[in-house]
């Protein structure tokens, strides 16, 4: 059931376990609690289409692309790098158990039951790469042109619009 | 005036600077492409006509050329790592160069930021991580006990990853032994713990729940996250290399685990 106590204990959960990674990985001060913000509604978001009935690689895939697109804003804003915001903001989808169990059944001999976990440990990561490349697609030329030319004295000014990481 | 070979010596030390720019971005998790991009953008800044880097996460091949001399330089990157803040720094630096910078100007601004300690003290770093991956428990399904074994076991392995960082330890044998020890204290607690569930009103505990979580800390996110950029970037090199970099993190955590549960005899499926 998706009432407004669920919806606020994930706000809530999604923000701190985003808070503890971003400190981790040194993410400057300015930058620390929009992190946590960005990370704790797409967690959110995916929870909540998990809720609605949404498969879960399509739940993981439309938070990522939500986190990788929200992202691209306040890493120009801040002149920040843009995975600042990317990587803490995933953090939350990363696939624990599936990947946790493929260790715990091939170390049974279960080879079927590990290769099960595996692939829906691996459709669950994919998910997430697919949500941020598109997101980096959509909105960075240098990923969605292949012959982008690296900047020349005359384009460098040019090139601070292009901000991201 | 300065003459040609003292022009030439003056390419070499500023390609060198610039190398230095780029093996820096990568032990802090910078992406391949953004590597290049900052290094060209050095390179001009100090007055080279052009530059060729080809950067990989374990070397970086860069070829400086000027009006009458050209030079290039190898390299060897070891040590890869997550420094979001001198990312943030170098990416910066690197764009905000004005034109025809000294050389030694770059250099003492990439002493400064290489000697930077850490933004967080270590024991926020310890308690924070330690939360989170607790937190991380409850988001899988779990309850308060697990949350609370699952913190525990986590500073442990953050606290032990800070203290092998420091020796400059291997970053394998560093996961095996965090992810063991994350094991070692977070299911013996769990179990224990569950046996006051019926007492507090809680439901039963699930242990997989805690020790998974206890790991959490040691999932190579950033690396795996970093590929996928390379990947899209077509740097399939860096891409490839970065993402089997990661994968052998996550079997260290595995073995890691599996150490502790085959010797202890522990079931949690």
């Amino acid at each position: 059931m998706l009432t407004g106590e669920t919806v606020l204990l994930q706000l809530l959960l999604g923000f701190i376990a985003t808070l503890g990674f971003a400190i981790l990985f040194n993410v400057p001060h300015r930058a620390l609690l929009l992190c946590s913000v960005i990370g704790s509604l797409g967690h959110t978001l995916r929870f909540g289409l998990v809720e609605l009935g949404v498969s879960n690689v399509v739940a993981t895939f439309g938070a990522a692309l939500f986190v990788g697109l929200v992202g691209y804003l306040p890493a120009r804003r801040l002149h920040l790098a843009r995975v600042v915001f990317t990587v803490t903001g995933i953090i939350s989808m990363v696939p624990g158990i599936p990947a946790y169990q493929v260790m715990a059944y091939f170390s049974r001999g279960d080879i079927a039951g590990g290769l099960d976990s595996a692939v829906k440990a691996g459709l669950i990561a994919g998910a997430i790469v697919a949500g941020l490349s598109t997101a980096r697609i959509l909105t960075d030329r240098a990923w969605s042109r292949s012959s982008e030319p690296l900047p020349d004295a005359a384009s460098a000014q040019g090139e601070l619009e292009n901000r991201g990481g | 005036m300065t003459s040609g070979v003292e022009k030439a010596l003056d390419l070499a030390t500023s390609l060198q600077l610039v190398i230095r720019l780029g093996v820096l971005m990568l032990h802090s998790g910078s992406s391949s492409f953004r590597v290049e991009q900052a290094m060209s953008r050095a390179a001009l800044s100090m007055g080279m006509q052009r530059l060729d880097a080809y950067v990989t996460p374990t070397g970086i091949i860069a070829s400086a050329y000027s009006e009458h001399s050209h030079y290039t330089q190898i390299a060897r990157v070891r040590g890869l790592g997550v420094n979001m803040g001198n990312l943030c720094e170098l990416e910066f630096l690197a764009r905000h160069l004005p034109p025809n910078f000294e050389p030694a100007q770059l250099a003492a601004k990439l002493d400064q930021i290489e000697q930077r300690p850490l933004l967080y003290p270590r024991p926020l770093i310890v308690v924070a991580v330690a939360v989170a991956c607790g937190v991380f428990a409850v988001i899988q399904g779990g309850g308060p006990l697990e949350l609370v074994a699952a913190t525990i076991g986590a500073g442990v392995a953050q606290s032990v990853r800070l203290r092998l960082q420091a020796e400059r330890f291997n970053p394998i044998p560093i996961t095996v032994v965090c992810a063991a020890m994350a094991t070692a204290v977070s299911y013996p607690l769990v179990v224990n713990l569950a046996l006051w569930a019926p007492r507090l009103g809680l439901p039963p505990t699930l242990p997989r729940l805690a020790v998974v979580s206890a790991v959490l800390l040691l999932v190579p996110g950033m690396p795996l996250v970093t590929a996928m950029l390379d990947l899209t970037r077509l740097d399939l090199v860096s891409g490839v290399s970065r993402g089997v970099y990661a994968l052998t993190l996550l079997v260290s955590i595995a073995i890691g685990m599996l150490l502790i549960l085959a010797w202890t005899g522990f079931t949690i499926v």
